[in-house]
């Protein structure tokens, strides 16, 4: 049987069902394995998925790298936040905030979509400018729109408590709501990705003079992938407001950025490239963590080693540039990956098969 | 149908390219289009299939018409074309390089629709390979099938045959020919092959320095002095 013949839904039905079981393949290994830390390390794997795949849903489509979605995420981290803190809390906090949002205590998933809401209609809004950008323009461009995010966030002292942390978000992330949602979103970008739309515009960032003589439009199929990513985005960020019980705007900043578009870029340019990035990353970024609290080489002691993390992110992200810079899993989905892997051992079978018959 | 080209003129900085060019194209016509080079053949190929804005003309086909079209308002119109330099998506496979075309400029299954256009080409037990590892020949077939999903009306191939060994060639005239009588369409066939070019075209137009310098049936273009010129001199 052919897995990729047949109807293009049919096909990312099947990849996300099968990147899915794999991430479940994970999730139930650490609930049953892991301690306590490694749960947490767990949830916070789901949710930067989210994100990580978010953002490949517009820079793996359209070739475009973006900056900016740790802006999204923040939308949908404050936007939540908000809405659903105790107004107790918040009658202290940010006393001089509007009144509906003062008073409000609204359920975890309305208020989530309120964040996305936000998210939606900023990203629709500029997005008309960015999707006309290509290469160093676009990168710098959501690089700007993440510093203003920061710097809005940071001076709306009345409703976000500027650069202080705001607290008191009840802790709603469970690890049901990470997977229920990391499914949607691996269905929602598969679809996407493969879509008329997604196909169109990946032409493009290959060739958009051969794409575009194909029929495709380049600038509005940017546009919805810009969008629908910035949505994905927002509700990472609502699911970490969530966990984490309490955000500051430095959360969202060129760290956050650093470590999503690291696990884009080492992944590859599809949605299991952003699941392998997003693994890869996490793993590392724990090992490292625990080497920063000391470790020792030798005679050599290392009793901290800050900034160590970052350190590594950079190098890997040079690295994956010069040896493989298409990415760990290149451009391909799981079930492609399964398929060209049957294809190359039936033909080494039959390679070997013909040797023996001489 | 007819495509009309009515005094095209295509400046670059200092370079006159097209220098008012008419063309009139029929459908279910092979029309070659001949030239030295750096005569204006693939820049006209470029303004028809709205890569470039001519600086002064118009066009028109059946009840449209029009000064300025882009890329892709040019491919849903059915002009279609390949490119000198073969332009195709690297890291497709062949499958999904049709399917591009199928998508954006036809109706129903993608995937069935690119699977005929790629059997056209009989492409059949290469529809997973990736575009960028196949030969050179393969990939010049590969943008006619590409050329070939979804409408069309005029096919504007530009030297499909470069690189091509003779045999190949052959694959690539039988190829075109049996296009235009499946689907009726007009081709633009530009070509330095002289022999593909006498052989296959009902007609032929001759570019020289951005001017159309003879026209007519290959035995009257072949016997024009003007031409006999137009290649000598240069
Ligand atoms: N994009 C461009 N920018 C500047 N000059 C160009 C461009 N494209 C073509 N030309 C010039 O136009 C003239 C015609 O080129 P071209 O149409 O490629 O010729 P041909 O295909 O007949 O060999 C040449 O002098 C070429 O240098
Ligand atoms: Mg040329």
């Amino acid at each position: 049987m052919n897995m990729l013949a047949g109807k293009w839904w049919k096909q990312s039905l099947v990849g996300s069902a099968l990147l899915l079981a794999i991430v479940l393949v994970i999730v139930a290994i650490v609930a049953l394995a892991g301690s306590t830390t490694d749960m947490r390390i767990l949830m916070v794997f789901l949710i930067n998925v989210i994100a990580a795949i978010s953002l490949q849903t517009y820079a793996g489509n359209s070739g475009n790298i973006s900056f900016g979605h740790v802006g999204f995420m923040a939308f949908g981290a404050y936007g939540s936040a908000l809405f659903t803190a105790d107004p107790a809390i918040k009658a202290i906090g940010i006393p001089n905030a509007p009144a509906f949002i003062r008073e409000a205590a609204i359920g975890f998933l309305p208020a989530m979509l309120i964040g996305t809401a936000v998210a939606v209609v900023v990203a629709a809004a500029i997005g008309r400018v960015f999707v006309r950008l290509s290469g160093a323009a676009a990168a710098v461009a959501t690089l700007g729109f993440m510093v203003i995010i920061y710097t809005l966030l940071s001076n709306a002292e009345e409703l976000t408590r500027g650069s202080k942390a705001f607290s008191g978000i009840p802790e709603y992330t469970t690890l049901g709501w990470c997977v229920a949602l990391l499914a949607l979103t691996i269905v929602v970008a598969r679809l996407l990705r493969d879509s008329n739309t997604g196909l169109g515009l990946r032409a493009c960032a290959d060739d958009p003079i051969a794409g575009q003589a194909a029929g495709v439009d380049i600038l509005n199929s940017r546009y919805v992938m810009w969008v629908a990513s910035a949505a994905g985005a927002a509700i990472a960020g609502a699911l970490y407001a969530h966990y984490i019980g309490a955000i500051l705007p430095k959360a969202f900043h060129f760290e956050l950025t650093f470590v999503l578009v690291t696990m884009v870029i080492v992944g590859g340019r599809s949605i299991t490239g952003a699941v392998a990035g997003a693994a890869l990353i996490t793993i590392l970024a724990e090992v490292l963590r625990r080497l920063e609290n000391g470790f020792s080489i030798g005679s050599i002691n290392l009793s901290e080693a800050p900034g160590l993390t970052t350190a590594v992110l950079a190098l890997l992200i040079v690295a994956t540039l010069t040896i493989r810079p298409q990415g760990l899993v290149s451009r391909w989905e799981v079930e492609e990956l399964l398929h060209r892997w049957q294809f190359r051992q039936k033909e080494h079978a039959s390679v070997r098969a013909e040797e023996n018959h001489v | 149908m007819h495509l009309q080209a009515n005094d095209v003129v295509m400046k670059f900085k200092g370079v006159t390219a097209l220098d008012g060019v008419d063309m009139e194209l029929r459908k279910g016509e092979i029309v070659g289009l001949i030239g030295p080079n750096g005569s204006g053949k693939t820049t006209f190929l470029n303004v028809l299939s709205g890569v470039f804005t001519p600086t002064n003309g118009n066009f028109r086909m059946g009840d449209r018409q029009w000064s300025k079209v882009s890329l892709r308002e040019a491919a849903r119109l059915g002009i279609r074309r390949t490119f000198q330099n073969i332009r195709l998506f690297p890291s497709f496979t062949v499958m999904e390089t049709v399917e591009v075309a199928s998508a954006w400029l036809d109706k129903g299954d993608r995937r069935e629709n690119a699977q005929i256009a790629l059997d056209a080409l009989n492409f059949g037990q290469y529809r997973d390979r990736i575009a960028s590892e196949l030969s050179y020949g393969m990939q010049r077939r590969l943008e006619i099938a590409r050329a070939i999903a979804g409408r069309l009306e005029f096919l504007l191939v530009d030297e499909p045959t470069a690189g091509l060994n003779h045999g190949e060639s052959q694959d690539i005239v039988e190829v075109l020919q049996r296009i235009r009588g499946q689907r009726g369409c007009g081709i633009v066939l530009i070509d330095h092959d002289l022999n593909v070019i006498m052989n296959v075209c009902d007609r032929v137009i001759v570019l020289a320095e951005g001017k159309i310098i003879s026209s007519g049936t290959p035995q009257q273009v072949r016997s024009d002095p003007k031409v006999i010129a137009a290649y000598l001199g240069s």
